[in-house]
């Protein structure tokens, strides 16, 4: 067992003011200091297309490398298998490969052709989490990512458990629940809104932090937000609702402040900063708590690379960690899992 | 049910929620059911001249299509619905632009709604106007349909022979409309040569032939060609013998506003194509000036780089139209002088990419009719500005912006918001305000309606929200207010509206 700090993580952001909807609130990170990001951006990406079930293909320009993020996820109207990966990748410039995707349409074959009309998704976060407990914590000596390429199947029985009773069918099909619960998963788009200088954020669900996000720059937050908060912390608070975890969403929160007493327009703003800040104070004490325990880290050889590094750690039970960071140890992408 | 507001806006297409059909029949559903609740009611919201084309054409197919004398009652009631339903039916026709207009009544027919009301109704708009020799040229196939679905296609033949049976027709459903091409117009659609007066018809005719013919060249027939609408001679083109470029026909066909604009992007790409070639440049001039204001921001927004003077010029021609809204704003609102205007330019209002800027740019064209020339009673919530354009961005804290608004001392605050509120609460504070004596008069216009269900936020208890499709709804904003909030009022209020505007005998 290893003890790494992850309140590094949080090194050089500053937390934002808090959005409310329902049972969802999300706290930005910003970064008013932002210097020029040490990775490629999306534009700088191209699709390649999937070249062998399990395999994403991309090309990248200019010198730097690019992050691609976990749960990139394609979906598309073709006649081919929408594939995912689970995990955060380091791609390199020029053509590279991810082998370690994962089919997310069991019964669909045929290789995914790139076109320009092709967007991505994130994955649902639930998925992440079984994946990382069921696969990646195993104590089996046949670790999947000591050396051997994955299977590409190993989601489906994931994605059946996470969405069978959801969308009524039993087929490992992610495209079922995206589209099944398009409503309300859009509804998470208008509701939480990317600001200035945002590159990261802690989201919560029922004021549990469940969450913790930071992209390599503004401009690449930008690109992933709308897909996180949708694809994968929508979906989780879609599930909980549907498990009758957490009650069903609605798109009012009780955001309102205490405003006894108040005998002026001052006396109201001070009302509203104080709750703000007291509010962000209690979440960043008990993420701390969360980001300083014991973790312990798993070996994955295929994110090897010479500009940043890859970790992969566990928390405690199915909570994670995935951190990118440069050879310097500032951290570039994390993607934490609670 | 929809709420009635929402009954104005329905489109036959397809949302992230339903199929077209689903769509289709949801917004069919909601029409009856108003429609069997309240048919005054229902026939009042043909007062709004900016429902969607296709919610009036539903209007106007059931309240045709469900004869007045089947309910005696009402008739009864009201002597005057019958003549009431006929006129706004007539006015909706006749405001509409003509594509739809013509589109809106194919639909009685693909309803099957044929009775002598409803032939009326054809009859009248297209003979009761006097540019119906230039309507038919462009439109000629749906004038042609319309004509026969109101007065069958043996009696259109026979008035263009010209024979007894023919003649007694048009004596008795045309001529009472005076309009002096009727005759020809007929003979045109019948297929029968004539002898035109109309200079229209006789434009069509002669560069017909001269396509025909292999006659057509590009020192002749000038004139005539600006006569005719550019389909018009696209498709003389493609069937002549000798063809034109199509740069001589963009150059000289009559083109309307719209598609000057929309034919930008063609005329920029041919001149690209011939930048080599000893060809003069293709230009079409627009007078930007005519354009909607929607367009006109639409254009702003697009990216496009402009020369100087074409942004100086779509920039003058946008405070043109705001001086108006300005106008519209002092005459139907009473606000008064204390009030202030709050903008949410905030990431949401940037719209799916199937609306893209939509919210953002109803809210901005809005607002700038209510923002004092000095910009002094404005508070934008978020937005940045790239290139001189604010641009919607960050989060949405409408509380703030109203805490700002009380220290500035406004009593009034008309709010522009999609009411997807996620920082703070505007109700809490909006309460607050009251407790300690600053009681803020809100009402708040949403450019936002759920394509679901039209459903719409609120922001407070005690706030007034109404919900807007566009700025076009600026002079009818107080009636959706009635329309929600009061409908007995609302159709008091709208009755008196009607009987001076459109009845015999008001003040039209």
């Amino acid at each position: 067992m290893i003890k790494t700090n992850l309140v590094s993580l949080l090194n050089g952001l500053v937390l934002g003011e808090k959005q409310e909807v329902g049972v969802m609130t999300v706290i930005p990170l910003l970064d008013p200091n932002e210097g020029d990001s040490p990775v490629a951006e999306f534009s700088d990406l191209e699709f390649q297309g999937t070249v062998s079930y399990g395999s994403f293909q991309f090309r990248l320009d200019g010198d730097k490398p690019f992050v691609l993020p976990a749960g990139y996820t394609v979906i598309t109207k073709q006649s081919a298998q929408d594939h995912g990966t689970p995990m955060a990748h380091i791609l390199s410039p020029g053509t590279s490969r991810v082998n370690y995707a994962c089919c997310v349409e069991q019964s669909q074959p045929g290789m995914i052709n790139p076109n320009d009309d092709i967007d991505f998704n994130l994955m649902p976060i639930r998925l992440r989490k079984n994946h990382f407990n069921q696969l990646i914590k195993t104590t089996s000596t046949k670790h999947p990512f000591d050396g051997a390429v994955a299977s590409f199947s190993r989601l489906w029985p994931i994605i059946s458990e996470f969405q069978k009773e959801m969308v009524g069918k039993n087929e490992a099909h992610l495209v079922y629940f995206f589209t099944k619960f398009v409503d309300q998963l859009n509804q998470f788009n208008a509701e939480f809104e990317a600001v200035k200088s945002q590159r990261g954020a802690i989201i919560l669900i029922n004021n549990q932090v469940v969450g913790l996000e930071i992209a390599p720059s503004s401009a690449y937050w930008k690109v992933i937000w709308d897909k996180l908060i949708r694809d994968c912390y929508g979906s989780e608070v879609v599930y909980r609702a549907f498990k009758k975890l957490i009650p069903a969403f609605k798109d009012k929160a009780d955001r309102t402040v205490d405003f006894t007493g108040v005998t002026s327009i001052e006396d109201i703003r001070a009302a509203m900063n104080a709750n703000s800040e007291s509010y962000n104070e209690k979440i960043l004490d008990s993420l701390v708590e969360v980001l300083t325990a014991e973790q312990k880290e798993y070996k994955f050889n295929g994110n090897l690379n010479d500009q940043l590094d890859y970790s992969i750690a566990g928390l405690g039970g199915d909570k994670f960690s995935e951190v990118i960071s440069d050879k310097e140890g500032n951290v570039v992408y994390a993607s934490v899992l609670l | 049910m929809l709420n009635k507001q929402g009954l104005l806006y329905v489109t036959p297409k397809s949302t992230f929620y339903n199929s077209r059909e689903e769509v289709i029949a949801k917004g069919k559903e909601s029409h009856a059911a108003l429609m069997a609740e309240d048919r005054t009611l229902y026939t009042y919201l043909l007062f709004f001249p900016n429902a969607t084309y296709y919610a009036k054409s539903l209007i106007i197919q059931n309240l045709l299509g469900d004869s007045i004398n089947k309910h005696p009652e009402l008739t009864t009631a009201d002597p005057k619905l019958l003549e009431i339903e006929d006129a706004l039916i007539h006015n909706a026709l006749m405001n509409e632009n003509i594509t739809h207009a013509l589109k809106m009544l194919t639909t009685l027919k693909e309803a099957r709604i044929n009775n002598s009301r409803t032939s009326k109704v054809i009859l009248r708009f297209l003979f009761d106007r006097g540019n119906l020799d230039r309507i038919v040229i462009k439109y000629k196939k749906k004038v042609k349909e319309l004509l026969i679905h109101a007065i069958g296609q043996g009696n259109m033949h026979a008035i263009a022979r010209g024979d007894s049976k023919g003649t007694k027709v048009f004596q008795k459903q045309i001529a009472v409309y005076g309009n002096p091409f009727a005759q020809e117009v007929i003979g045109f659609l019948a297929g029968k040569n004539t002898n035109y007066q109309s200079a229209n018809l006789q434009a069509y005719d002669k560069v017909r032939a001269l396509f025909l013919n292999g006659q057509i060249s590009y020192s002749n027939a000038i004139e005539e060609l600006k006569q005719l609408p550019l389909e018009v001679l696209e498709g003389f083109n493609s069937g002549a013998k000798t063809k034109l470029m199509i740069e001589y026909l963009l150059q000289n066909a009559n083109l309307s506003e719209k598609q000057k604009v929309q034919v930008q992007k063609r005329v920029d790409k041919i001149n690209k194509e011939n930048v080599d070639k000893p060809i003069v440049k293709v230009v079409v001039e627009v007078d930007y000036t005519k354009q909607d204001v929607f367009d006109l921001y639409r254009l702003l927004y697009s990216g496009k780089e402009f020369e100087v003077e074409e942004r100086l010029a779509i920039l003058h021609a946008i405070n043109e139209k705001n001086k108006e809204f300005k106008q519209i704003v002092r005459e139907k609102f009473d606000l008064g002088s204390d009030y202030g205007v709050i903008v949410d330019a905030s990431g949401s209002h940037a719209g799916s990419k199937e609306t893209r800027l939509n919210a953002f740019l109803k809210n901005h064209i809005m607002s700038e009719a209510f923002v004092d020339d000095l910009r002094s009673n404005l508070i934008t919530v978020g937005g940045s500005v790239e290139n001189g354009l604010l641009h919607p961005e960050g989060h949405t804290d409408l509380a703030s912006a109203l805490l700002l608004a009380a220290e500035k001392g406004f009593k009034t605050v008309v709010l522009f918001s999609d009411g997807f509120e996620n920082v703070n609460s505007f109700d809490s504070v909006h309460k607050a305000l009251a407790q300690i004596g600053l009681d803020i008069k809100v009402l708040h216009f949403n450019p936002v309606f759920s394509p679901k269900n039209f459903s719409f936020k609120t922001v407070g208890d005690n706030v007034a929200t109404i919900p807007y499709a566009s700025h076009k709804d600026l002079a009818t904003l107080n009636y959706f207010y009635l329309l929600a909030e009061n409908p007995e009022l609302f159709k008091a209020v709208v009755r008196e509206e009607i009987e001076k505007t459109l009845l015999e005998g008001g003040d039209k």
